[in-house]
């Protein structure tokens, strides 16, 4: 076996390891890359944080589970941050049962950080069974979906919920999103009750979402880890999204590395072959 | 009858799920509501037969003692447990319940997502061939994007993340808008030949759309 | 004065007695414009009579309009003027309004609370024709303490200890209703043009079906050698329906495939292994498997066992059918549904246990990497082709020939739209209106 074909052959478990260190390390060693320009759909997001008067409403949505964390925590983190530091009130509700604690966790880390309190500043409603009947039913009253919130609050009686109704009050709502809950929000809250959408989704999701962004269906989307980096960078606060950049450029350039040395080794081959 | 109620049932419901969309009324609305109120029971009732399918595969591997069957003990005491901490101490903060999920569930669903990377490492390395044109097309695309959505790009060419950007707007939305298109019709012609009981085989021997060769 | 003090049982053992009757409906065909109008000078009538009669302190101009931006037909704006706050019953707070409505004939029940401060309310609680019309008034509610009135889980007012003021009673009224929503006219058009070339095609083309030419799909031309490695080699089939639920047309295909697949491994009586994230999907495709045992004659080689329901959670199920590639070792496994995140995953762990691996889905973020990893790949469409590729029906096949000439008017509009739109620099009136017409 020449070193060509033994490269061919090469266990996939390298393969790994090279994936592994190039994600650990970075993190272990606090790594951190200068990000360059922010794409135009996080920018539209940011601006569209920025444009709510103080002591507006923003509905979030916790749509994902515990796999998508990675990649939809920091933006979570960042959005929420942003929305505190700008004094806006933060409506959470989940489509995913999982979103609820998910929701709990960044709302009391970032929260607590911020000197936010809940039930005055933001409030978790929890998960909600039915999908687009939740949907719909938040455009009419989201205390008659919600009478009470995650904790067992009533719903109507909690300060951040002062004046809050249905979709008429909210400015914005933002769909965190790991599947298919963006089109429920676009297709019912937005079709039919004229709320404005943005959407902080995962990158592989990014291309089934851009067309809602160029027919204005959506505000603003924040695509992936890369999206999350680019937030926390326009709200001044890294995160372990700006820090996840060094780990996913190294693990790139390793993926790139391996696909470079494949076709070596394959054109080496072929050539080998026929002669 | 076996085959001819399920085809009326199908028919009468497949009809009103289009009619409804067109009808804005209350007799429309209220109707689609309540069909999927029942999709929801009947959901419901099937996470039985499902959990009793779960308990039948599993204690039916323990008892024979199948290979690997202290798995099944794991998933069915896994199973209990959940229940019980659930259903007796209840899912709010600090309960067994949220413990289990935060520092068991969180970590293995992540896992599991986080193959992926390596999965992908591993799959590039293995089929990513410039093999024809459209193959080195294809891998020089995806080159750039990767580079692209990393700030390491901009560095090696400043306009990288527009390139990449515009990879992701253009030409990738333009070939998804095809296959959608395709997809739609696909499954709208799909839906009609069951509806209208064209596409028969899902309902097994009484409907059975035979067999070519 | 007139000063009630009752629960929430009393409100609704109550009937109300019609004082004045005005009718808000008016015939289906009615414009939104003239129907309003029309609503309006019937509630002037209503107000009239009412600001006539009202008791003192009670809410008084209580009108009932349809809301014309609810074409359901279930909501009616009820409006009043609010009573002097001097009329307040002694030792009470002010505390909002109630909304109370009653079919004709029926008891009285609670319907919207209002703060103090409104003068209107959106009240959601009413049905459109053929229901009852309603007889309506509007309260005013006082608590014995200061607070806003809420009504708690059970529907009743709390804090408890309310005490209303009721105005005249207004009505029948009743909400109108939309029988048809001419915003989707252009979809109704579509759908219906569809529907006629797929069902004409169907007609025409049947008895033509067996020359009809199919192009080669080697997706599923594979399926057969793949049936024959699992046999040859006494290893199982691995088949996963996609993880979208039995709500979605990709399931539905896939099970549709699922069948013809059954039918001739049930023929060599190669073991089939079907784990499913839906228990819904698990009770049918073991239905659709058995079925295919019997009509194969060969019900003694079906194994219930081998359809099983995994867990509804994504990863936790990629994890167990992982665990099953691994230690079964199939020799051929089948993707087909609408997948996620997860079909790198299985496929490539299907490549690591040496499975020949066929693929079909309209995820399309997920076509990359199930062509990457998988040997064959049906794309898109090919899904829900498969099932008359398989069994070549006419009935199928002709459908095929249907959704080819769809998909050939869909390229038409898409080249007059594009001829339009870029026309419509010149000519941007004409050109907003074909535009507009294609908007949902």
């Amino acid at each position: 076996m020449n070193f060509w074909e033994r490269i061919l052959a090469l266990d996939r478990r390298w393969v790994y390891v090279g994936i592994a260190l190039a994600v650990i390390l970075p993190i272990t060693l606090g790594l951190e890359m200068t990000l360059g320009t922010t794409s135009p759909p996080t920018q539209d997001f940011y601006d569209a944080v920025e444009a709510l008067k103080p002591g507006a409403p923003v509905l979030i949505a916790f749509d994902y589970g515990p796999s998508s964390m990675p990649e939809l925590d920091p933006q979570a983190k960042a959005i929420v941050r942003h929305c505190l530091s700008r004094k806006l009130r933060i409506i959470c509700v989940a489509l995913w049962p999982t979103g609820t604690a998910l929701a709990r966790d960044v709302l009391s880390s970032v929260g607590e950080d911020m000197g936010a309190v809940d039930g005055e500043d933001y409030v978790n409603l929890g998960f909600k069974a039915g999908s687009v009947a939740v949907i719909l039913g938040l455009g009419e009253d989201i205390s008659d979906v919600y009478p009470q919130d995650a904790e067992g609050r009533k719903t109507s009686g909690l300060a951040v919920m002062k004046g809050v109704k249905s979709y008429a009050d909210v400015p914005l709502m933002v769909d965190l999103a790991a599947g298919n809950s963006p089109f429920g929000w676009i297709s019912y809250a937005h079709e039919r009750y004229h709320q404005k959408v943005a959407a902080g989704i995962t990158a592989v999701m990014a291309t089934d979402l851009y067309p809602y962004l160029q027919t204005g269906q959506l505000v603003g989307l924040v695509n992936g880890l890369k999206g999350a980096a680019e937030y926390e960078d326009l709200i001044h606060h890294h995160g372990m999204g700006v820090r996840g950049m060094s780990a996913q450029s190294i693990a790139h350039l390793w993926i790139i590395f391996l696909v470079i040395v494949g076709n070596i080794a394959y054109f080496a081959m072929r050539r080998a072959s026929r002669e | 009858m076996k085959l001819q109620v399920p085809l009326v049932i199908t028919f009468l419901v497949g009809v009103f799920m289009a009619v409804q969309f067109f009808v804005p009324h209350e007799v429309g609305q209220g109707g689609y509501e309540m069909l999927l109120k029942w999709a929801r029971l009947v959901g419901a009732f099937a996470l039985v037969l499902g959990i009793g399918s779960l308990w039948r595969t599993h204690g039916d591997k323990i008892r024979r003692r199948r290979p690997d069957w202290p798995y099944s003990v794991v998933a069915l005491v896994s199973f209990v447990v959940m229940v019980v901490l659930g259903i007796v101490y209840g899912h709010g903060e600090h309960t067994g319940f949220d413990w289990v999920f935060r520092h068991i569930q969180v970590p293995l669903d992540a896992t599991m997502f986080a193959l992926l990377a390596f999965f992908v490492a591993s799959a590039a390395f293995r089929t990513f061939r410039a093999r024809s044109v459209e193959a080195t097309l294809l891998l020089v695309t995806a080159l750039v994007v990767m580079l692209g959505r990393v700030p390491i790009g901009e560095l090696l060419y400043h306009r990288m993340p527009q390139v990449s950007e515009w990879i992701m707007t253009v030409p990738t939305v333009a070939g998804k808008r095809g296959i959608l298109l395709g997809v739609a019709l696909g499954a709208a012609a799909t839906a009609l030949r069951i509806i209208l009981g064209i596409e028969r085989s899902h309902l097994g021997g009484a409907g059975g759309s035979g067999e070519g060769e | 004065m007139i000063v009630c003090g009752m629960d929430r049982s009393t409100v609704a053992g109550g009937a109300l007695a019609p004082r004045t009757h005005h009718y808000a409906r008016a015939e289906g065909s009615l414009r939104h414009g003239q129907r309003f109008r029309l609503c309006t000078a019937l509630a002037a009538l209503a107000i009239c009579a009412s600001a006539w009669a009202a008791p003192p302190g009670a809410p008084t101009q209580v009108k009932a309009v349809d809301n014309p931006e609810d074409d359901r037909g279930t909501q009616m704006i009820v409006s009043w003027e609010a009573p002097t706050k001097r009329q307040r019953p002694w030792g009470t707070y002010w505390a909002g309004y109630q909304v109370f409505y009653a079919p004709v004939g029926r008891e009285r029940r609670p319907g919207p609370l209002a703060p103090p401060e409104s003068t209107e309310v959106v009240a959601a609680c009413f049905k459109p024709w053929p229901w009852r019309p309603y007889n309506t008034q509007v309260a005013v509610v006082y608590l014995p303490t200061p607070a806003l009135a809420v009504t708690d889980a059970s529907g009743a007012i709390a804090p408890s200890g309310a005490h209303f003021v009721f105005s005249d009673t207004i009505g029948p009224v009743q909400p109108l209703a939309l029988w048809y929503n001419a915003k989707r006219t252009n979809v109704l058009v579509m759908m219906l043009l569809y529907s006629a070339i797929v069902l004409i095609t169907i007609h025409y083309a049947t008895r033509r079906a067996e020359d009809m030419y199919i192009r080669p799909i080697a997706g599923l031309e594979a399926v057969n050698d793949a049936i024959g490695r699992a046999t040859e080699m006494g290893k199982p089939i691995l088949y996963i329906s996609g993880l979208s639920g039995i709500s979605d047309v990709a399931t539905i295909a896939a099970m549709l495939i699922l069948g013809h697949l059954a039918r001739r491994t049930a023929r060599y009586e190669t073991q089939i292994i079907v784990p499913c994230q839906d228990p819904l999907v698990m009770a049918a495709e073991r239905e659709i498997v058995r079925d295919a045992y019997l009509e194969a004659g060969k019900p003694q080689a079906f194994r219930p066992e081998d359809i099983y329901y995994v867990t509804d959670s994504q990863f936790g199920y990629v994890a167990a059918v992982d665990g099953v590639m691994m230690r079964e070792r199939p020799a051929a496994c089948f993707y087909m549904g609408y997948f996620y995140a997860e079909a790198l995953i299985l496929a490539e762990t299907g490549n690591a246990a040496g499975a020949i691996q066929i693929a079909g889905t309209d995820a399309d973020t997920q076509l990359p990497f199930f062509i990457t990893a998988c040997d064959y790949t049906l794309m898109g469409e090919e899904l829900y082709a498969a099932s008359a590729y398989l069994s070549r029906q006419p009935l199928l096949v002709a459908q095929l020939r249907g959704q080819d000439l769809g998909k050939i008017l869909i390229a038409a509009v898409l080249l007059v739209g594009t001829a339009i739109t870029t026309l419509a620099t010149f000519w941007p009136e004409v050109a907003q209106r074909f535009l507009d017409w294609f908007n949902v």
